[in-house]
This record gives structure tokens, C-alpha cells and sequence, in this order.
């Protein structure tokens, strides 16, 4: 059996409930969650990289994930295609732990996909602006203003939240190589 | 406080595990293999296959020798085999009523089943044959190519050309089932390129299964009464009653026939009723 085979299982196993808590951070919406971690799953296994550690695994598939999601590239043919790998619930389950979290997420579901992306990356993965802007694509002048507009709109939805140091807006510049 | 939103995040994310943790008990580890290996294969194939795809053209007699093929309304016809009788709709053969006896392509007497799928080498022989991993998702990858699936991951693979349509026209009941599949590419190249690419993973089949079982990969063949050309592949336990695979292409058409055990000696007959009765 190759390598690739004890490093899905592992992943599956270990870190895909991790890996959907992310997405939905992205995406804001439990389906579309749920899809592009499918998605980026098996996308990135099925690259013929050498997959060694479920930690490489993890960060190829989570760069998939925010490719994905900024590409919006789910279509119906390939929903169609997994839909014998989804196992859908029959009833909603409750959402029992609503509340604040729900004020979070309507918060950043009123941001545009890049800013969003920003946010998730800066203050839930904890990179730095640079480490941003080089998995974006983007300068790193774009990303200090997707974030401070960002952050406009969270303080405008949560209230006192301080993002730390203010970012200059700066004009928003792409940058070739990111994931778009 | 910066720290404050990602303590918010941190928990959103959490709350969002959990629940999927919660509502997703099964690992679903299988399903993924099963997803993710066709197409790892997919791609070695392809990577390995790209110099000779591009080459298709001039290593296939066939497609290099434009005088030789002709329109297939052109074409030399060629008597029926016998019990072999084929009338043509107009309308595709895929909206034929499953039980239209009267109306339906007919091989050795058997009508065509719109609906049927037969099983691939895994299932009809390797399996049996104790041809397990990559060797059998290798040679998976030629059923998959010869049903013309996986094309949107063709996309991402650096496959010559899709098909342009494809689709299957369904099979034949005997002693050993038949099925049958047929793709237009937009040019003859696109076709011969895709049939290199059969090839290749005819090759890769038979190093992947070793001696575990028999793989024979015959190249350029072709009829007499029939235009075009194509590959034909035996994958057997001991070189007999083969589950058997032929690649027939014409012009930018491509006819692809799947023989469970038993059924080999129907392909030929499916292939020349096919291109010398059919017409729209």
C-alpha cells in the first residue's frame, strides 16, 4: 500500500472535522463548507506529490480550500460526482451552541470573499500580513486594505472588536501566483 | 482587542468541528480511496504518457495515413457478420426503448440494452486474480478511459483533448455481456491522441499486474471492410477466456467495447456493425 493511503486515513480521521471548521469560517455556510473540504481532499490527493506527514497533508489541503472558495469553482457536475461520498444527516441537526458565534458569523458573512479570506488568514491561521499576502496573491498593501475594511464592518456588527494596530489602506495590487 | 477576534474565531471554528464530528460518525476513509486513486492513476498516466500522446499521430499508421481513412459514409461496405443485423433511427441510439426488439441494434441475434453496464477487469478478473492496490487501480484507469469518465479531472491532468461528447449506447446480454461506448472528438488528432493515451495505460496495466495475470496490449489493429483503426486489450487469469477491451476509431469517432468473460468473440462483430450499418 503507498504512503498516501496512511496519510488520508490519518487526515480523514483526524483532522477533517478541524479542516471543516475552517472552510466554514471561509465559505459562512455548512454545505459549501462541507464541499470544499471534500473537494480539496481529494484534489490533493490526487496530485501525484509525495504526501509523507499528515501535517504537509493538512497544509496543502487548507491552500486548496482557500483556492477553492476564492475561485468559487464548485459546479454541478462535480457535486453531482461526490454526492455518493457525502453522508447528508435527514434532519438538520440542532445548532445548540448558537448565539455569539452566530453574531461572528453574520459579521463575516457580510464581507467580500478576499476580505474575508484576509481576516481567517491573519487572525484565525495567525500569519503574518507578508505570509498573507504571498498565499493570496496579493500585495501586501492589499491585504493591510481588505483587512482595515474588514475590520470596519466587524466593529460595525460586533461592537468594540480591535484588530490591533491599525493597517493603512493602501490601493489593492495583485500579485501573480496567489490563490484566486 | 486582536486577541478577542480570534478567541471568536477560534470558537466558531471549534463549534463548527464538533458538529461535524458529531454528525459525521463514519470516517468515510474508503469512499475517499476510492475517489482519490483512479485519478492519482489518471494523472501518472498522462504525465507518463504525454510525449507519446503528442507523437499519436505519426506512431499510428491509421491516422497518419489520411488517403487511407475516408468519410465513414465512404468506406467500403462490408457485409454484416452473420446474425449481425443494425437499423439505423436517426434519433441515437441511447433513446431506443429498452425493449424495442423490432427497431434495435441487434448483434448475433441480441438486441441492444440501452441501460446495461458491464463490469471492468477489476471486477471480472483481477480481483479473482489476486491483483489488489495500485496494480488494480492501474488497471482501473483503462476501464475508466474506455467509458470515458473521469473527464472533468481530465482538466487537470494533462490529457491531450476530452471528447467533444460521449456517451453510452448501452450492451449486449450473453454468455459473457458487452458493453458498448461511443465519443466524437472535434478533430481525428484528438481521437488518435486519446487512443495513445489507451494504450499507455494498457501498457502501465500490464507492468502494474505483473505475472499475477495475463495483460495482452495489441496495437494498429484494424479490419478490412472497415475504415479507421484502433488498440485492442486481454486481461485474463491464464491467457484465456479473456475480459476483453477494443478501441475502434474512425475519423474523430471513437467506439470503445467492453467484454466480460465469455463475451470476447462479440466485440469484433459490434464494432463492424457498428460502423459499416450505422448512419444517422
Amino acid at each position: 500500500m503507498s504512503a498516501w493511503h496512511g496519510v488520508l486515513e490519518e487526515l480523514i480521521r483526524q483532522r477533517r472535522s478541524a479542516l471543516v471548521g475552517y472552510a466554514y469560517l471561509l465559505a459562512g455556510d455548512r454545505p459549501l463548507a462541507e464541499d470544499l473540504v471534500h473537494d480539496a481532499i481529494i484534489r490533493t490527493f490526487s496530485r501525484a506529490r509525495r504526501l509523507e506527514n499528515v501535517g504537509a497533508a493538512e497544509g496543502y489541503v487548507r491552500r486548496a480550500i482557500l483556492t477553492l472558495f476564492l475561485n468559487n469553482r464548485r459546479s454541478r457536475s462535480r457535486a453531482l460526482a461526490k454526492q455518493h461520498l457525502l453522508v447528508v444527516p435527514d434532519v438538520a441537526p440542532p445548532d445548540d451552541a448558537a448565539g455569539d458565534h452566530d453574531v461572528v458569523v453574520c459579521a463575516l458573512n457580510g464581507l467580500a470573499p478576499r476580505q474575508r479570506a484576509c481576516v481567517v488568514l491573519r487572525y484565525f491561521e495567525d500569519l503574518s500580513t507578508a505570509e498573507t499576502a504571498e498565499r493570496l496573491g496579493l500585495s501586501e498593501g492589499s491585504v493591510k486594505r481588505y483587512v482595515h475594511d474588514a475590520m470596519v464592518h466587524m466593529r460595525g456588527e460586533l461592537g468594540d472588536i480591535d484588530p490591533g494596530p491599525e493597517p493603512t489602506p493602501q490601493s489593492v495590487v495583485l500579485v501573480k501566483g496567489g490563490a484566486r | 482587542m486582536s486577541a478577542e477576534l480570534r478567541r471568536l474565531l477560534a470558537e466558531v471554528a471549534e463549534r463548527e468541528s464538533e458538529r461535524f464530528a458529531r454528525t459525521h460518525p463514519d470516517d468515510d476513509v474508503l469512499l475517499y480511496e476510492r475517489a482519490v486513486a483512479p485519478r492519482r492513476a489518471l494523472r501518472r498516466t498522462a504525465q507518463a504518457s504525454g510525449v507519446a500522446a503528442v507523437a499519436a499521430s505519426v506512431a499510428l499508421g491509421f491516422v497518419a495515413a489520411d488517403a487511407v481513412v475516408t468519410d465513414r459514409r465512404d468506406a467500403t461496405p462490408a457485409a454484416s457478420p452473420s446474425g449481425t443485423s443494425l437499423t439505423p433511427t436517426g434519433t441515437g441510439w441511447t433513446e431506443l426503448p429498452e425493449d424495442s426488439a423490432a427497431d434495435a441494434w441487434r448483434v448475433s441475434g441480441r438486441p441492444l440494452d440501452a441501460f446495461f453496464v458491464p463490469e471492468g477487469p477489476d471486477e471480472a478478473v483481477l480481483v479473482g486474480a489476486d491483483v489488489t492496490g495500485d496494480a488494480l487501480t492501474t488497471c482501473q484507469v483503462l476501464d475508466a478511459f474506455a467509458r470515458f469518465q473521469m473527464l472533468a479531472d481530465a482538466a487537470e491532468a494533462p490529457l491531450p483533448e476530452a471528447p467533444l461528447s460521449s456517451q453510452r449506447l448501452g450492451g449486449f446480454h450473453g454468455l459473457g455481456d458487452v458493453g458498448v461506448y461511443e465519443a466524437e472528438f472535434t478533430r481525428r488528432a484528438g481521437a488518435a491522441a486519446y487512443l495513445a493515451l489507451m494504450v499507455e495505460a494498457a501498457q502501465m496495466c500490464r507492468q502494474a499486474v505483473g505475472g499475477a495475470a495475463v495483460v495482452n496490449v495489441e496495437e494498429d489493429v484494424a479490419f478490412s471492410a472497415v475504415a479507421g483503426g484502433g488498440m485492442r486489450v486481454d486481461i485474463s487469469r491464464d491467457g484465456t477466456d479473456p475480459w476483453r477491451l477494443w478501441v475502434h476509431v474512425q475519423q474523430g469517432r471513437m467506439l470503445t467495447v467492453i467484454a466480460e468473460p465469455g463475451g470476447a468473440d462479440e466485440v469484433a462483430p459490434v464494432i463492424t456493425s457498428y460502423f459499416t450499418a450505422w448512419d444517422r
